[in-house]
């Protein structure tokens, strides 16, 4: 009983168009006064939420992608895509995939590497002679690797609600989301070679070089990120600091590219970015407490057990109860109201917690490109300058590349559990 | 009035926040460095720290209130115009003034009880980090107020 009245007054209030986290807070309140439970309870939950370090690392991932952003950083790394891939059939386009998987080792978000290669790339791929509906198709597409490959601010969503390693969690994502990435630049060759986009270039090793060179700095940023944590010289948490600065130190020292005016709109930009995050985290402890009170996930096991007892019926629905959220609602907020429900059914079937968190990362990631509320849709598309429509049109190919990537992703683990498992 | 008010109060706390972030940012560096080399840490910094990255989120998020950074569904919403779709804009305010007057009172209890609560290091009164939490739901209210003045009038000049 609780639990529907929690789901009937969430659905209410978003439907009204509420902020999602607001309305998860506003459930949690009735239920919770409906119950008569004090609801200094709440508060105390939203509390505990974000006093504690590991979460400071949002903040800090949030930072380094904004600075990214100002100076000649992304700019380097697109060219230097370009000098690498360039020249072949649909080059631009493949250039594009590189350089937003390059991006997502350097960035947490799947919004932020769309917005930053888009703005440069989308442009480029106009003057080259490429319809801009498919440019802004590619870039949505490529975008959403942002989560997938560390560092991701999800996945530091996802080990905060869940207690789990953020460093494990992050090796986890390294496979998947570059077997994405691969398969969408193999697409993207394919689609502009049938459909005669591009033009085919001398490949120039001196230009590679050039552009190697130039961009170094910016090119060694994410084997430094990932090495110091993968080696476990330092924890998630410090690399954030570690990425954050680096990226500061360069574009302020070597671009010259931050006045302090600037830079105070860069801080408050990902203060309010990661607010928005936190926000939907510190309520969905709450709802989903409340959720888990009701014995919903006991439920949920039991509904699976229903439909025939197996790991893989229990993972289709995971896979589909993923997708249609990730339609609704962004990344973090899913994982924070969906991560607690699912964990403790999938642990009784045996599923790495680790592994259910790549998989609901890789879900939710395609859900960036899944309309009605696809983010990279919208952010590809007004770059562009292109329709929402448009957009959902030339995105097809990969989100159907990708739904099959996924049931792979899904029955395959030892592939996304390679790398963790090396680890000690 | 509510405008201008929250203007003034909002470019303050934009300052604050951003040297804020800036100092915690220099902060936590600069620990991490002298605990990777001299393997000396204080813990009483971890502390500060954290207690400045709570009041800076709290503030962010009633800054992303005011800027309307706060995901929502608006697909349905979007299907109202005019006047229809300020009532709806006005209820959602009133609802969410109501959540927040919510949070204040019961955050209010919580920072009351966190007078007597140490923090383990520094032993700083938990009530101070607590305290963040009604604040920042009082300033998301000052923002409510604010737009539901702004949709009133708004209203005056949609005439159907």
């Amino acid at each position: 009983m609780t639990a529907v009245i929690l789901l009937l007054v969430f659905g209410i209030t978003i439907c009204l168009s509420v902020p999602v986290a607001a309305g998860l807070g506003i459930a949690t309140a009735v239920t919770l006064a409906i119950d008569r439970i004090p609801l200094f309870m709440m508060v105390q939950r939203m509390m505990t939420q974000i006093n504690t370090f590991t979460v400071m690392a949002i903040l800090f991932f949030m930072l380094s992608g904004e600075i990214m952003c100002k100076g000649t950083m992304t700019e380097k790394l697109i060219n230097w895509a370009e000098a690498l891939i360039g020249h072949i059939r649909g080059g631009l386009a493949v250039a594009a995939g590189v350089a937003a998987g390059y991006f997502s080792a350097l960035s947490g978000s799947s919004a932020a590497t769309c917005a930053s290669i888009g703005t440069i790339m989308i442009g480029k791929m106009e003057n080259r002679g490429y319809p801009k509906g498919y440019s802004a198709g590619v870039i949505a597409a490529s975008g959403i690797t942002g989560i997938v490959i560390p560092p991701s601010v999800t996945l530091v969503v996802y080990g905060v609600v869940t207690g789990t390693s953020v460093r494990k969690l992050f090796m986890a994502g390294v496979a998947p989301g570059l077997l994405m990435c691969a398969s969408m630049c193999v697409l993207s060759h394919y689609i502009s070679k049938k459909r005669n986009y591009g033009e085919i270039r001398q490949f120039s090793l001196k230009k590679l070089w050039n552009a190697t060179k130039d961009g170094i700095f910016v090119l060694i940023m994410p084997v430094i990120i990932l090495g110091v944590i993968y080696g476990g010289a330092f924890t998630p948490n410090e690399a954030s600091v570690i990425a954050a600065v680096y990226a500061y130190l360069l574009t302020k020292f070597k671009d010259k590219a931050l006045p302090w005016k600037v830079m105070k709109e860069v801080l408050l930009k990902s203060v309010v970015n990661t607010a928005v995050v936190l926000f939907v985290m510190q309520t969905a402890a709450g709802f989903s407490w409340v959720l888990t009170n009701a014995r919903v996930p006991h439920m949920l096991g039991e509904l699976s057990a229903s439909l025939g007892d197996s790991r893989v019926v229990f993972l289709i629905l995971v896979n589909v109860l993923l997708l249609i959220t990730g339609c609704l609602i962004t990344g973090s907020g899913a994982v924070s109201i969906l991560a607690p429900i699912l964990l403790p059914v999938a642990v009784s079937y045996g599923i790495d917690p680790i592994f259910l968190g790549a998989l609901m990362i890789v879900n939710l990631a395609i859900g960036y490109i899944t309309p009605p509320v696809g983010v990279d849709l919208y952010i590809a598309g007004s770059i562009g300058k292109v329709s929402v429509e448009e957009v959902v049109k030339n995105v097809m190919p990969y989100l159907i590349l990708l739904l099959i990537l996924l049931v792979f992703i899904t029955y395959v683990p030892s592939f996304t559990m390679f790398i963790p498992n090396l680890m000690k | 009035m509510i405008t201008r008010f929250n203007e003034a109060l909002f470019k303050g706390l934009e300052s604050i926040i951003a040297v804020m972030l800036y100092l915690l940012t220099a902060v936590v560096f600069f620990q991490l460095v002298i605990r990777y080399f001299l393997k000396f840490s204080y813990a009483g910094l971890d502390e500060v720290t954290r207690l400045a990255f709570v009041w800076v989120v709290s503030i962010g998020s009633a800054l992303a209130f005011r800027e309307k950074a706060h995901m929502g569904i608006t697909f349905l919403a979007n299907k109202l115009a005019g006047r229809k779709r300020i009532y709806l804009e006005l209820l959602v305010y009133v609802i969410l003034i109501g959540f927040m007057a919510v949070v204040i009172k019961a955050g209010v209890q919580m920072t009351q009880m966190g007078i007597r609560q140490f923090s383990e290091y520094l032993e700083w009164p938990m009530a101070l980090f607590y305290a963040c939490i009604p604040f920042g739901a009082a300033l998301s209210i000052l923002v409510f107020v604010e737009f539901i003045y702004v949709n009133l009038c708004k209203l005056k000049e949609v005439t159907e």
